[in-house]
């Protein structure tokens, strides 16, 4: 993969709206949008053209192939409906809705004066003040490094959809991502950018999936003291690959957790990069997987400590049967004066029956000298000892191995914050195990 | 009820025989009590009657209501009436031990063609069973055995014996681990569910917890065969000279 990749540091704002010549990074001539826009994208153009789509070879691809993502613009695709919603809206939520691919209606910006801004991309780039211009295609660009990630960038320079969020209240704000049902052109793209500002608490619920093949990237950056969580249930059983990017950039004292739901897809691979850049922030990273019916789902997570006092969780599980691939490729990087660095990484795999494997890539690399960092990986078939007591009570095997793997997720769930989610999650679980228990089997 | 008839096991993974012609016999109703050294394939017993893997029966027959159950899948044993209640009870963190039981009890329900038990009346079953054996809600709501004391699973192995009704009850060293309170608490719960229509085999190391529930029948196993039965005075006995005078019963 190029080393070479356009930075886009050196981009200042411009007051100007008018289309510029894009020929050159491959965009439309006559993309409007404010003069920040156009050269970030003209920027991701190039970058674009610098790192290259991913290939087979590629070290970082070793255990996903790269050409299961689709391109832009294959046969629209009708999106199942999906089952229940995470959890009713909240007085104080947000809803967005996607349908067919494109943002629906929803309330306005800060509408109710909660602090939550909520706008549509067409709507920011088109402002030649907002404040997003110092997030869009920075973070993702930044995210290049050490290791190139071309769908992402290509995601920054094609994307036309996407919510540009500002949360700047003192109460705790939920924003509700809901794309769960309509029909799109397969690989449709979205590009939310987040901007959570110093003492305000932010949840983003995404539910579903833009389209068939869908190409999602969030940019979210957390002011000092600030809080993000963000749960992502992507349950639709579709059939295309499914490629999600979140670049997060993590202020002193800041909060970043990521928990995912990812079950009954065909193919999934959700990249993670989070760096903590100020002293004392956090980042909890967990998700829990069902694969089956040769199902692939990988999990790729970067984790940066760039600061003193940083802690980090990653907390990934995958049950696995019916052939499935389930991949976790997990890095924490501390970087030079980066002390009492905390980080844990744990991933761990149950295997149901004998024909699914789990693909590990576990990895530290650290270069300060007084910090605790620990990472494992493990996977096995379910204990036979716990099987057995279940069956002794009467639980016929392919429910017993349905509790036990309930129970070996479960553990995911503790690492989500709002306990009412965490219970609508482990509700979403037990169904999805149920549903596929004929298929179970040790 | 329980006929086992010359039964002889040996370990899947090994040559060597763990049961080595065991005969027994228990009505309904009756209470019999194993004792033995370690080793003696107590622990044996309990599992492969309850049906788990890794064991080969040689020879022999286990009959159950007069059907030899030793073809049958553990959840199948169950539906028809055998419990053990384990000596290590496993934790399974992340499933609530009512839905647990709830799950166990519909399953063989559902086995045994009867109508599955509604939330509501499950909830009623079980509260007035726990309360019966003295058990706080907060071991109904946590996960199955999970963070659990040594006393508290025990007691947990006996409510879900309460509540899954079985007729022939097996307990693999339910005193191990235990003071002489949790015990006491445990002894109870068991004695509680005596009834002429339920045989409950003990199997245990020690006399003490037969001073609490006091069974008909003492068997002693030695080297994988029972070499003498008698009253509640061969327990007394073996609590007095130990298991060395019977090596050689065993032996010879």
């Amino acid at each position: 993969m190029s080393a070479e990749i356009g930075s886009g540091d050196s981009r200042g704002r411009d007051p100007e709206v008018n289309p510029v010549d894009n020929s050159a990074a491959g965009l439309v001539a006559e993309t409007p949008g404010a003069g920040w826009y156009l050269r970030a994208r003209q920027e991701a153009g190039l970058r674009a053209a610098a790192v290259g789509r991913p290939g087979r070879r590629d070290e970082y691809w070793k255990f996903t192939d790269p050409a299961g993502f689709c391109d832009p613009g294959a046969p629209e695709a009708r999106l199942p409906e999906e089952i229940s919603s995470i959890m009713p809206a909240e007085p104080s939520s947000q809803m967005a809705h996607f349908r067919n691919g494109r943002l629906g209606e929803f309330r306005g910006a800060d509408a109710d004066g909660s602090g939550l801004e909520v706008m549509p991309m067409s709507g920011a780039i088109s402002d030649p003040d907002h404040w997003s211009s110092e997030i869009f295609g920075n973070l993702e660009a930044a995210g290049q490094r050490p290791v190139g990630r071309g769908l992402a960038v290509e995601n920054t320079r094609d994307a036309s959809e996407g919510l540009f969020v500002r949360c700047h209240g003192q109460a705790p704000c939920i924003l509700h991502i809901d794309c769960r049902s309509g029909s799109a052109p397969a690989g449709s793209a979205a590009h939310h950018v987040i901007r959570v500002e110093s003492g305000s608490d932010l949840t983003i619920i995404e539910e579903g999936s833009i389209s068939e093949g869908a190409n999602v990237v969030f940019e979210v950056d957390v002011a000092d003291g600030g809080k993000f969580s963000h749960i992502r249930v992507q349950d639709g059983g579709l059939q295309s690959g499914t490629i999600n990017h979140i670049f997060a950039r993590v202020g002193e004292e800041g909060e970043f957790s990521h928990f995912s739901l990812t079950a009954n897809h065909q193919l999934v691979r959700n990249e993670c990069v989070v760096e903590l850049a100020g002293r004392g922030g956090s980042a909890h990273l967990a998700g829990a997987v069902i694969g089956g019916a040769e199902s692939h789902h990988d999990d790729t997570v970067l984790i940066i400590h760039g600061a003193e006092g940083c802690q980090s969780r990653q907390v990934y599980k995958k049950v696995l049967h019916g052939g499935s691939t389930g991949v976790f490729q997990g890095k924490i990087l501390v970087r030079k004066g980066a002390q009492q660095t905390d980080g844990y990484q744990i991933s761990k795999a149950m295997l149901i029956g004998e024909d699914s494997r789990f693909l590990a890539k576990p990895e530290l690399e650290i270069y300060a000298d007084d910090v605790v960092c620990s990472h494992g990986s493990t996977s096995g078939s379910a204990d036979a000892g716990s099987l057995f007591y279940l069956r002794a009570r009467g639980i016929p095997e392919p429910e017993a191995l349905n509790l036990l793997a309930m129970a070996f997720l479960a553990e995911t769930l503790q690492e989500i914050r709002d306990r009412k989610s965490a219970e609508f999650l482990r509700q979403r679980i037990d169904r999805h195990l149920a549903s596929q228990s004929h298929a179970l089997r040790g | 009820m329980l006929d086992i008839s010359n039964l002889r096991v040996r370990l899947e993974e090994e040559d060597k025989v763990i049961l080595d012609g065991v005969n027994l016999h228990l009505d309904a109703g009756a209470v019999h009590a194993i004792m033995g050294p370690n080793g003696s394939g107590k622990s044996t017993l309990s599992y492969v009657l309850a049906g788990r893997d890794g064991y080969d029966v040689l020879d022999g027959s286990v009959d159950l209501d007069g059907q030899d159950i030793l073809d049958l899948e553990p959840e199948e044993r169950a539906a028809r009436g055998l419990f053990l209640a384990f000596q290590y009870p496993v934790e399974i963190p992340g499933v609530g031990n009512m839905t647990f039981l709830r799950t166990a009890l519909n399953a063989q329900k559902k086995a045994r063609g009867e109508t599955e038990i509604s939330a509501a009346e499950f909830l009623k079953v079980v509260r007035a069973r726990a309360k019966e054996l003295n058990i706080g809600s907060d071991l109904l709501n946590r996960p199955v055995n999970f963070g659990f004391s040594g006393g508290e699973k025990k007691r947990n192995e006996i409510l879900h014996m309460s509540v899954l009704e079985p007729r022939m009850c097996i307990l693999d060293e339910t005193d191990s681990g235990l003071d002489v309170d949790a015990m006491k608490q445990v002894a109870n719960g068991v004695n509680a569910l005596r009834n002429p229509d339920r045989a409950i085999l003990v199997i245990t190391h020690y006399q003490r917890l037969l001073n609490f529930i006091k069974p008909d029948v003492v068997h002693i196993m030695v080297n994988g065969r029972i070499v003498r039965s008698g009253g509640f005075e061969l327990a007394l006995e073996v609590e007095e000279n130990g298991y060395a005078d019977l090596q050689g019963v065993a032996s010879s």
